[in-house]
């Protein structure tokens, strides 16, 4: 099971780091008042 | 551990842990849901693209109305005034909606029909100066390129069921997605991320770059498919919302007669702000609309923080007495497509969120471009090699 696991991850460990950060995103400019508006 | 070798012209032949009949499943739903939705959104992505931008378009066509400079402190027009001021801009038609808009305080979206029920395609959009009751007319809302960008992507000018056949295809394109993302690890075992192979073939080097951007975009897709497909739906979701929320709302006016006399509308923002604290107005839907009764004015109240604007709560106002007659409760399903509206559009982040939805769509282009391609040219190559693996096994 070992190397499946470690397969798994080395494949989608960066996707799942994008994946997270575009959703936290995503839902951080939509919840946020703040930082964001200084942006934009 | 290795697996005799499988080969179907995909680009990958050692033995990994994943059965290569699981593979050819995943990867049969991968190829027939995209190749049945990629045309649809091939249009989707291409519409799309502009009305990201359709204020900007609206300025630079000379389409966005010209609200007047006046001194900040000018009076506004009461509800009432500026009622009798769209009836004249447009004799015979009737109200159905006036709309407020933040980044335009001074003047009020109003939507007119030949009658309040008229189907919104039919119905005629402009803004009131909210503080001379002047008409200003907004083209692009009524005819001309983007409203037949937007036509062609909500529903293909086909009403309810060209929506519905766009939901079903945004349904098919969250499965290709999911598929797409399961035969990601298959095809990256042995790669490292965002390899992409240069010196093989044309073929290798758009399979790759299509998983690439495939994955890095897979979360933006999936939020822009969904909420697409619930919006693509919202024609159900406000007939669900009339048959659960409102017709109990209303029902004490089932048999009362028609309305005739409909008291003035000038305090219908500080009822609705009497019953809804912190709240502010969103949109008036006028009696006999779908947003509304026969008898009753609904004022639709959004909350003050940028989450809460999203969600909208309406208060019944009796359009005889001006008394309220409920604050509606909202349920989960309005509130889905309250959010998912904002997340669709990727209007909520200014400038910087319009650049970053623009190009995560052209992005989906390619990822769509290539995935037709790598289909034809595995057609093309796949009998041969399935025909001599087929011989070694």
């Amino acid at each position: 099971m070992k190397p499946r696991q470690s397969n798994f991850w080395k494949v989608f460990a960066i996707p799942t780091v994008i994946a997270v950060l575009s959703a936290a995103g995503l839902f951080a400019a939509l919840l946020g008042d703040g930082v964001w508006d200084s942006l934009s | 551990m290795t697996r005799p070798s499988f080969v179907d012209g995909f680009g990958f032949s050692e033995g990994y842990e994943m059965k290569s009949k699981t593979i050819r499943r995943w990867s049969a739903v991968h190829t027939w849901t995209s190749l049945i939705c990629t045309v649809f959104l091939l249009l989707l992505t291409l519409t799309g693209l502009p009305l990201i931008f359709h204020h900007e378009i609206d300025h630079l066509l000379g389409d966005a109305p010209d609200v007047k400079e006046m001194p900040a402190d000018t009076p506004h027009l009461n509800l009432q005034q500026l009622v009798e001021a769209a009836e004249r801009h447009r004799p015979g038609e009737v109200l159905q909606y006036f709309g407020f808009e933040d980044d335009e305080p001074n003047a009020v979206l109003t939507i007119m029909a030949a009658t309040a029920g008229t189907e919104p395609n039919s119905s005629h959009t402009f803004m009131l100066d909210a503080r001379t009751g002047e008409a200003l007319e907004t083209p692009s809302a009524n005819g001309g390129f983007m409203l037949t960008m937007l036509r062609l992507h909500v529903d293909m000018f086909a009403g309810l069921p060209g929506k519905l056949l766009l939901a079903f295809m945004g349904v098919l394109f969250v499965v290709a997605i999911v598929s797409g993302t399961v035969l990601y690890l298959p095809f990256m075992r042995r790669l490292k991320f965002a390899t992409v192979r240069q010196n093989k073939s044309t073929r290798l080097r758009w399979l790759d770059l299509h998983n690439l951007i495939g994955v890095v975009t897979l979360t933006w897709a999936l939020v822009v498919g969904v909420t697409g497909v619930i919006s693509a739906c919202a024609d159900l979701i406000i007939a669900a919302w009339r048959n659960d929320s409102l017709s109990a709302m209303v029902a004490p006016y089932r048999d009362a007669p028609p309305l005739t006399q409909r008291a003035p509308a000038s305090r219908l923002l500080d009822i609705a702000r009497d019953v809804a604290p912190g709240m502010q107005p969103d949109f008036i839907a006028f009696p006999g609309t779908r947003f509304s009764s026969e008898h009753h004015y609904a004022v639709f109240m959004k909350g003050s923080t940028h989450l809460t604007s999203h969600l909208l709560t309406p208060v019944l106002i009796d359009a005889s007495t001006l008394q309220v007659t409920a604050v509606a409760e909202r349920p989960w399903y309005m509130d889905a497509m309250g959010m998912s509206q904002p997340l669709h559009f990727g209007d909520y982040g200014g400038m910087p969120m319009q650049i970053l939805w623009a190009t995560l769509d052209v992005l989906t282009i390619i990822v769509l471009g290539s995935g037709v391609y790598l289909w034809v040219v595995r057609r093309k190559a796949a009998r041969p090699v399935l025909e001599k693996a087929e011989s070694v096994a």
